[in-house]
């Protein structure tokens, strides 16, 4: 059986993929480097309790926010205002943690928090564990890292 | 008129009456949806898939959370429940658990559309009689085949 850290690493990009094709009509490509800019960029955060438990962290900067927010929303980048890049980002990563955590195998049932916006503008550098996975976007990019309590599964 | 009905003889119903027929009708051809989930934009995409539904969908009402759905149904006439489950205040299971306990709400058809897939949920969700379970994410057809096929049977 695969300790959870080999499942998570192995799920986090099939994930990201299945999201953002089935919900956003959008195909990510993977990034080797972790991307630098930070203006306009959000950081959210969604925990999930149960067994295990832990953290998602998803960094996405402003241009891959307008992008998805846009497409499903299904109006016009024009069109969208900050709430609505919010909103979007913290339901990516809420799809994203749940899809990721569907994969652990767990006797109960785990609980995901409502995902909140924890730092705005900051760099995906300084924001994510070196772990991190990277995607380019649309015209932007994201990156996602998925913490275990306990160090579980190291 | 039923006693001229079971007789076989003709039935002349004056215009008035006519018209309250029809539109009462009207009334029970448009179907009603309730979405319940906490992220305002899964509420606006879930609205944007019933609009490609061929059914006649004639109001979607929104709801936050578990106990602002039951305020909704309490008022309201609602013929399908489009619930998510991990919500603050009050969360889908607590919501469709208290659905099922009440006479005026337990004929409601629910689906579940949720992150949570797991065996253990599905199978608490199917103890309360949840007619349908899509896991997020969802390809928009899918949820519009499985609306059709819940609404389409009640009609």
């Amino acid at each position: 059986m695969s300790t959870p850290r080999i499942v998570i690493e192995q799920a986090i990009p099939e994930c990201v993929a299945g999201v953002l094709e089935a919900m956003f009509f959008a195909v990510p490509g993977k990034l080797d480097e972790q991307p630098e800019e930070g203006s306009g960029s959000r950081l959210v955060g969604v925990e999930f309790s149960g067994a295990p438990s832990g953290r998602l962290r998803l960094w996405i900067d402003a241009a891959a926010a307008s992008a998805l927010a846009s497409s499903f929303l299904g109006v016009e980048e024009a069109e969208i205002a900050d709430t609505d890049r919010d909103q979007t980002a913290c339901e990516l990563g809420n799809m994203i943690c749940g899809a990721v955590v569907s994969r652990l195998e767990s006797e109960t049932a785990i609980a995901l928090s409502s995902p909140v916006i924890g730092m705005r503008d900051a760099s995906c550098r300084e924001s994510l564990q070196s772990s991190a996975v990277c995607f380019a976007v649309e015209n932007g990019c994201l990156a996602v890292d998925l913490e275990l309590d306990g160090g579980a599964g190291e | 008129m039923a006693d001229a009905i079971e007789r076989g003889s003709p039935v002349v119903m004056s215009q008035d009456c006519l018209a309250e027929i029809s539109s009462n009708a009207d009334e029970r051809r448009g179907l009603r949806v309730l979405i319940v989930d906490d992220s305002p934009v899964m509420r606006n995409f879930i609205k944007r898939v019933l609009q490609m539904s061929e059914l006649e969908i004639t109001a979607v009402l929104e709801a936050g959370d578990g106990g602002a759905a039951l305020d909704v149904l309490r008022s309201q006439p609602v013929d399908l429940v489009l619930s998510d489950l991990n919500m603050p205040v009050m969360d889908g299971e607590e919501m469709i658990r208290r659905m099922s306990d009440n006479d005026t709400t337990r004929h409601i058809p629910v689906v579940v559309v949720s992150t949570d897939s797991t065996h253990h949920r599905m199978e608490v969700m199917t103890g309360y009689g949840v007619r349908g379970y899509i896991q997020k994410p969802f390809q928009p057809e899918t949820l519009r085949s499985e609306v059709e096929r819940i609404l389409g049977a009640a009609e």
